[in-house]
């Protein structure tokens, strides 16, 4: 088991209330398998995810990554060697061409990453369908596509091994979608990460090997 | 150090925010270069003048609170009527006890490691039998009376200065000795060894005659093309060690009451004027009695300049206070924009200090060259400002006043000159406004930045991506 959700229990208040959208959930998530998360909006998924992936502390319960609290291992460190972030609207740094916003990381993170980071962020990108010419390109004048595949490059150029996608495929094309699903996949079944996305998408539903729904804040197998 | 190079990185692509904050960081430089400018030149300009006027300090006779006291009735009236004395020797055991310039409080005030050397005198008209004064018309009549210079401390100061100068022998401290000039000496057939008969009609109630030897010959350049009585020739001063007097006759009490009536002390570094005064207040009262050092040609000279300092430095720290607003506010809204950078950063797991360090260096590269360029600027400013200043405030009214520095008589134009502020940079600005750009830059950068900092990194992102 690479990440353990233990007991998890997370709300908002609101006026004198407080409203509860994660509730004593439970889960774990396994290497090489690839996870979808649907709910109705407002049910919490990029809640769960935040809190999965770091972003955000839990108010009750444990975040358990290969057996050790990321709260005591410190949330920064988790973001920074063990897991990788794919957005919806691809959070790339915009004064930044492609292969820079993959080699930044590379300085960021303490994994090992074989140098020289240019040439391996380059070879990175390439796999990923980003020849040089457009690596060296800012990343503002990148289509949706190309953009959400310099951010997959991001995540992997770390060499983590998890994988956070929060709806990776909401602002793209019906083309480009299934090209970065079948991507995410491989990230899975070849790179043997382990791939959580949260999602509407039925059609990377399709593709996954659990599908989660959130449903009054627990996490039910569909 | 990734951060470094995001830091150039987002300067070199953000070209035009990179060339608007230069400005905004140039316009507030220079106003501060030329306030340090300024102020650095007010107080090289204090220092000049202190220098020029002379570092000399008279410890003189304070007649204010002498008639003071006498009007209410607190001296008595015999003392006062010592005081009227216009020649001869005044002792006085009451002057002693208030601090008055008496041969003891001289010797106990020049007692400090601040002076370097003093000098003190008092003048007695006086007889010398036999030998006849200098004159300059050759067809006056023959004079006998003589300016005696009763000296004592270190080297009398006209010899100090070079105004006179020896010719042949030596100042000695012998009580009987006598130096004289060079024409007296002619005009009498006179040289070293020689001795002649000085009649001291001045100091006790009876005449004293005393053997003085020649030890000396000076030569003086001063000149009096005419003068009514030859007494008030310079090369008829005959100089004379003031221990003689306890040869005339006087106690070794009465000796040590004697008003002297000029005294010149000099400090090792003039600068500490104020410093030597207050050591000198804490162990003695100076009540009738004071340390003037031509304050008040110093202060109506430096008065107008020390208010300019005044301003500036008020003038700068007001730059400071405002620049430091208007870069924060500016720096506040561009970090505001880059919120979503900032979420970026931290959800890939950078260190919320690295992200602080990399906007910290991105002002302070803008700061670092806005401040080198204004180096240049901010000095013909400065020169401007300051010439206006003093044109308007300074020598206005030095121009029209003759100064006087006791029996030397001032240039003007050389006293304007060291109270004129030279504007010019030198290392220590230099570092002061670096310092100061560092520091202005500093905080106006990391109180906005540690605002965004409270946030977590998916609040950020939440609040971008809403």
């Amino acid at each position: 088991m690479l990440l353990e959700l233990k007991n998890i229990s997370y709300g908002y208040t609101d006026g004198n209330k407080k409203r509860m959208i994660l509730k004593d959930l439970n889960y774990t998530f396994e290497q090489g398998r690839l996870y979808t998360i649907f709910g109705p909006s407002g049910s919490g998924k990029t809640t769960l995810l935040s809190i999965a992936g770091g972003l955000d502390k839990t108010q009750e319960g444990q975040v358990l990554f290969d057996g050790k609290d990321i709260l005591k291992m410190g949330l920064s460190k988790y973001r920074r060697n063990h897991l990788a972030f794919v957005f919806q609207q691809f959070n790339l740094i915009p004064y930044m061409s492609a292969v820079d916003n993959v080699t930044n990381v590379m300085h960021i993170t303490d994994n090992d990453i074989p140098k020289p980071y240019k040439q391996t962020a380059l070879n990175l990108l390439n796999e990923l369908g980003i020849v040089e010419s457009k690596a060296e390109r800012s990343v503002l004048k990148l289509s949706g596509g190309e953009q959400q595949r310099v951010a997959i490059a991001r995540g992997l150029a770390t060499n983590v091994d998890l994988i956070f996608a929060d709806e990776p495929t909401g602002n793209l094309d019906t083309e480009t979608e299934e090209e970065i699903i079948k991507i995410l996949y491989s990230l899975a079944k070849e790179f043997d990460k382990c791939v959580i996305i949260v999602t509407h998408s039925e059609k990377i539903a399709m593709h996954s090997d659990v599908n989660l729904a959130l449903v009054d804040g627990k996490l039910m197998e569909r | 150090m990734i951060f470094i190079k995001r830091a150039l990185d987002y300067l070199r692509k953000k070209i035009g925010k990179t060339i608007l904050l230069a400005i905004i960081f140039m316009v507030i430089a220079n106003f501060i270069i030329a306030g340090l400018l300024i102020q650095s030149a007010s107080n090289n300009a204090q220092e000049n003048t202190r220098l020029t006027i002379g570092a000399d300090i008279h410890y003189v006779m304070n007649f204010d609170k002498i008639f003071e006291n006498y009007d209410k009735g607190t001296m008595s009236r015999k003392e006062a009527g010592k005081l009227k004395q216009e020649n001869g020797i005044v002792i006085s055991e009451v002057m002693t006890e208030n601090g008055a310039p008496t041969y003891n409080n001289v010797n106990e005030v020049v007692n400090s490691d601040l002076v370097s050397s003093y000098y003190y005198s008092n003048p007695l008209t006086e007889t010398v039998e036999v030998i006849e004064a200098y004159q300059i018309e050759k067809n006056a009549s023959p004079s006998s009376t003589f300016n005696i210079v009763l000296y004592g401390g270190d080297t009398p100061i006209e010899f100090a200065d070079g105004d006179m100068k020896l010719t042949s022998g030596e100042l000695s401290k012998t009580t009987t000795s006598v130096v004289i000039s060079e024409e007296v000496a002619k005009k009498n057939n006179l040289k070293i060894g020689d001795t002649i008969v000085v009649e001291y009609n001045d100091v006790l109630s009876s005449t004293v005659d005393i053997e003085h030897q020649i030890t000396g010959i000076y030569h003086t350049n001063q000149e009096i093309s005419s003068v009514e009585n030859p007494v008030y020739l310079p090369q008829n001063k005959l100089y004379i060690p003031i221990t003689v007097l306890k040869d005339v006759g006087l106690s070794e009490t009465d000796f040590n009451n004697i008003i002297i009536n000029q005294s010149t002390i000099r400090l090792k570094d003039p600068s500490d004027i104020d410093l030597y005064r207050e050591e000198v207040s804490s162990r003695m009262i100076l009540d009738y009695g004071m340390l003037d050092a031509n304050d008040a040609l110093y202060n109506s000279l430096v008065g107008p300049i020390e208010s300019i300092g005044l301003i500036t430095q008020i003038f700068v720290v007001s730059i400071i206070i405002t620049g430091g607003f208007i870069v924060g506010l500016i720096t506040a809204l561009t970090i505001n924009d880059r919120k979503s950078e900032i979420g970026i950063l931290l959800a890939v797991g950078e260190t919320k200090l690295k992200i602080v360090l990399q906007f910290i260096l991105e002002v302070v590269v803008i700061a670092f060259i806005a401040f080198s360029l204004s180096l240049f600027t901010g000095q013909v400013l400065g020169e401007n400002l300051s010439e206006t200043l003093l044109d308007s405030e300074v020598f206005g009214d030095v121009e029209e006043r003759p100064l006087q520095k006791f029996d030397k008589e001032f240039k003007t134009e050389e006293v304007s000159e060291a109270a004129s502020m030279n504007i010019s940079l030198n290392i220590k600005i230099i570092i002061q406004i670096f310092a100061l750009g560092i520091l202005l830059t500093v905080i106006s950068t990391a109180i906005p930045t540690l605002y965004v900092m409270r946030f977590s990194p998916k609040q950020i992102l939440t609040t971008r991506n809403s």
